[in-house]
């Protein structure tokens, strides 16, 4: 599907508003994982940290689109920061047109290239403290994750103090779904 | 009209603003959202509530965002929107209002769900703005608007949720 084709179908998807949710993950309580984001933390100053899973491959079982970010909980030495958050997938296409589906975060960064072609949406972001509120940032264009392929996400500060600041990083999802009861 | 025209007429609408209006509900009686309640435990859905009834939706709508107000706490909410109508292989079935889709069980339940928000709050003395939906809901005529929610911390918290609608108007 050609990118005219492609947001030729999100433009009719917006008018008709049927046959589709919107979902907010990580969500849950079961497993260990909490209604909230998966925390990030920053390389260093004007660096990125390591990618950390969003959601899981086996979370994702139908093709997904990506449309906003959430974020939480920046910890105290975020304050009066600002930070950078992107919003990356587990695909990646290399220089020769091979294409891997790596398990997760962990896999992504053990290759250099990898962590390059990981990353699909840089949004920013300034914390004053942990005491406001966080609008979710919406995505002026999707991005597609197709089934089995996990959302990472990795971030950088411009205040880093060494301790390596942290934030925590849901994500907004549209997905098909009819409601449909047996 | 029918529907398929009133889509062009919102294509159209976008660039030439003559026959939408966006409208707030609950709406002019009540002037704040619907009271959500979560679930005493952590990241559990309380019950559905009704943010708007059957009876108030005489035209087919656009859900283009959700508003929300008064959290009883500092907290991380996940706020879920819903439609009391539930299709079904015969066609599906409206429900009467959230108490009637909560006595259906947890398979309707499940499948009223149309659109999650997430939003942490400290206190009750920000700004909490419009939280906008990239792919609107549609509701139907006659079908209920309802919500739910589920925090971080559980303990029954409590936010207030409103709707913001588009529909054909001329």
């Amino acid at each position: 599907m050609s990118l005219a084709q492609l947001l030729g179908s999100h433009y009719t998807n917006q008018c008709r508003g049927r046959n589709h949710r919107q979902i907010v993950l990580p969500q849950g309580a079961a497993g260990g994982v909490l209604c909230r984001g998966a925390q990030a933390s920053v390389g260093g100053a004007l660096s990125y940290g390591d990618w950390v899973d969003v959601v899981l491959q086996a979370l994702i079982t139908t093709d997904t689109l990506v449309v906003g970010v959430v974020l939480d909980t920046p910890n105290v030495n975020m304050a009066a920061d600002i930070a950078t958050i992107d919003i990356g997938s587990t695909l990646s296409v290399n220089a020769a047109g091979a294409v891997t589906n790596y398990a997760a975060a962990a896999n992504v960064n053990a290759v250099p290239a990898a962590v390059i072609a990981a990353h699909r949406a840089e949004v920013r972001y300034e914390f004053a403290s942990d005491a406001g509120v966080f609008q979710p940032v919406m995505l002026e264009y999707p991005i597609l994750i197709p089934s089995g392929v996990g959302i990472l996400a990795r971030v950088y500060d411009v205040n880093d103090t060494g301790a390596h600041d942290s934030v925590y990083v849901s994500v907004i999802l549209v997905q098909s779904f009819e409601g449909r009861i047996a | 009209m029918g529907f398929a025209q009133e889509i062009k007429a919102l294509h159209a609408n976008k660039q030439y603003p003559r026959f939408s209006r966006q409208i707030v509900l609950p709406g002019i009686g009540t002037g704040i959202g619907e009271e959500l309640t979560g679930a005493a435990g952590t990241c559990t859905y309380g019950d559905w509530a009704d943010i708007a009834l059957p009876a108030a939706i005489v035209r087919e709508k656009l859900i283009v965002g959700v508003i929300l107000d008064t959290p009883s706490v500092g907290d991380i909410f996940t706020v879920d929107i819903g439609v009391t109508f539930i299709p079904s292989p015969a066609g599906g079935t409206i429900y009467d209002d959230a108490a009637a889709v909560k006595a259906a069980g947890a398979a309707v339940i499940a499948a009223a769900h149309r659109a999650e928000v997430r939003v942490e709050v400290a206190t009750d003395a920000g700004a909490i703005e419009m939280i906008p939906l990239t792919f609107p809901v549609y509701v139907g005529t006659g079908w209920g608007i309802i919500g739910r929610v589920k925090t971080l911390s559980g303990g029954a918290d409590t936010i207030q949720a409103s709707v913001v609608l588009l529909e054909l108007f001329e």
